[in-house]
């Protein structure tokens, strides 16, 4: 497998304070990559340093199979915070002064595409004044879809977007991939960008957490029912050799191992007079709590 | 550098067409800078002992310069007090954009004035004013405060918050340039104010304003990307 970005003992400290401490990962390209971890882990910092806009204390930054140096922007696309754009101009025009700014062949042309692919072909001739939040943020990422992007480095990139315009983002993000583009995203929205994750790198404490595929992860998630007495649901389970404990939510277990004993587990527990009042496996977020929960333990 | 003025060259084309849009306002901003400008140049001339024109030119060149030194910390569409940071993820280095934005928006002020200034001396005197003495005191004024704007550039990349010193500047500014019987020989390595004592005095040559002028945009370049390097060893985070 070929990395997008390849990041070894990474560290960085700000006053004494170390945020990031040894951090070593992988991306690979053209997937989409969900970096995880709470605030104040580093993920932004993390961005800051692969993007070249501070430099890392310590340890080594691959992008695209080479060191890390001011010509990797050619490739790459990045996007933090807040939007910036001249608000009187339209939003065809700001993304045309980006483009020009990177020397992109045909600037007009190239930026008219860039709207297309996130769905603001119609607004190209709007000014970014008039935009709304959601299509504030979909031309922010218009504007990093330049001729050549490889890689792109999106923090939150949904934040403040409706379920139509979230739905829009990742979809435009996924049809990216297709193209052989690299994206390494943070999100807060752990459960909207489940269904997009290829990859993910989990971060905890300025060191990674977990990384690898989504789906070696998903392999992993637990069974979870939601009764109406859990107490006696999770008595009558381990009684009959499941590996059961509380939920983090009133009325729900996890049951390890459960994976076609669907019917089985209700069976057992109508038996008991336990009511089951739902059922599902864990979704990503319930993952993360678990790598975070187990991490903390054992430090 | 050519994809650097083309993307200047398009946002100016934006700015004039967004100031068409409102013809009145545009037109009426014009004639009362115009007018506004040419009564302080006259009162310039008077508590200075300069001729009427000179004073007026004066008063417009120095004016231009330092919108000039004014607008430059403020080229990049940075938050107010952060550094501008979706420029430094383009493939140029900052100094390099600075100094091509801030070319192509003294371009802006030197048209925008000098045209003005025809028109006004036009109206006023019933005669065109020397083409080359109004051009060259434009370009040796807009010099001088291109290199301290990109000074100032470069201390609020590090700093952060510089306004107080940015005003203070200014009316420095205007102080050594119109300060009656201020006229020592160093006067020609003060932006702006060497500019206005060669339109006082056309019989001095303006080389060694051209040469300070020159000095201060290198010292200034070189101020930015110094910054630059500090600020991105230090981080945003390492500055609270």
């Amino acid at each position: 497998m070929s990395s997008a970005i390849a990041v070894h003992g990474l560290t960085k400290s700000y006053r004494g304070r170390r945020v990031l401490d040894g951090l070593t990962f992988e991306v690979p390209e053209a997937a989409i990559t969900l970096y995880l971890g709470p605030n104040g882990a580093g993920k932004t910092t993390t961005f800051r340093l692969l993007a070249g806009l501070e430099t890392p204390d310590a340890g080594e930054i691959h992008i695209l199979e080479k060191p890390w140096s001011p010509r990797v922007r050619r490739f790459l696309g990045v996007t933090l915070e807040e939007p910036r754009f001249y608000p009187w101009l339209t939003g065809r025009e700001n993304v045309e002064i980006a483009f020009r700014y990177r020397g992109a062949e045909n600037p007009a042309k190239a930026a008219l595409r860039a709207l297309e692919r996130v769905g603001l072909a119609n607004a190209a001739h709007r000014r970014f004044r008039d935009y709304s939040l959601g299509m504030r943020q979909r031309l922010y990422l218009a504007a990093q879809l330049f001729p050549g992007v490889r890689l792109l480095l999106l923090d939150e990139p949904t934040n403040g977007l409706d379920v139509e315009g979230r739905e829009e983002v990742w979809s435009t993000l996924q049809a990216l991939t297709c193209q052989g583009v690299s994206l390494f995203v943070s999100t807060h929205q752990v459960l909207e960008a489940e269904r997009f994750a290829e990859y993910l790198v989990v971060l905890h404490g300025g060191r990674v957490a977990y990384q690898g595929p989504y789906r070696d992860l998903a392999k992993r998630r637990r069974f979870v029912l939601r009764v109406d007495d859990a107490a006696e649901a999770l008595a009558t389970l381990r009684a009959a050799g499941y590996e059961a404990l509380l939920g983090r939510r009133p009325g729900e277990l996890y049951i390890e191992n459960a994976v076609g004993q669907a019917d089985r587990l209700r069976a057992r527990l109508a038996e008991a007079g336990v009511q089951v009042l739902d059922q599902r496996f864990e979704d990503l977020e319930e993952l993360y709590w678990r790598i975070k929960d187990g991490l903390e333990r054992a430090a | 550098m050519n994809a650097l003025v083309r993307a200047a060259w398009v946002k100016v084309r934006a700015d004039l067409a967004e100031q068409l849009r409102y013809p009145v306002q545009f037109v009426f901003g014009w004639f009362t800078t115009g007018a506004v400008l040419w009564g302080l140049g006259l009162a310039a001339a008077r508590t200075s002992g300069t001729e009427a024109g000179v004073g007026a030119l004066a008063t417009y060149v120095a004016m231009g310069a330092v919108s000039l030194f004014y607008l430059i910390p403020r080229l990049l569409a940075g938050g107010k007090d952060h550094p501008p940071e979706e420029a430094m993820l383009y493939p140029h280095p900052l100094a390099r954009m600075v100094a091509v934005l801030a070319s192509v928006n003294a371009a802006q002020i030197a048209v925008g004035l000098v045209g003005v200034y025809f028109l006004a001396a036009l109206t006023v005197t019933r005669h065109a004013p020397a083409l080359g003495v109004v051009l060259g005191g434009m370009a040796l004024a807009l010099l001088g405060a291109a290199g301290a704007g990109f000074l100032l550039f470069a201390l609020k990349l590090v700093f952060r918050k510089v306004d107080g010193l940015a005003v203070l500047v200014q009316l420095g500014f205007f102080a050594a340039a119109f300060t009656p019987g201020l006229r020592p020989d160093w006067i020609a390595a003060v932006p702006v104010a060497g500019a206005v004592r060669w339109l006082r005095e056309p019989a001095i040559s303006p080389l060694p304003v051209l040469l300070f002028g020159l000095l201060w945009v290198f010292a200034g370049i070189l101020a930015v990307a110094r910054a630059e390097r500090a600020v991105v060893a230090r981080g945003v985070a390492g500055y609270e």
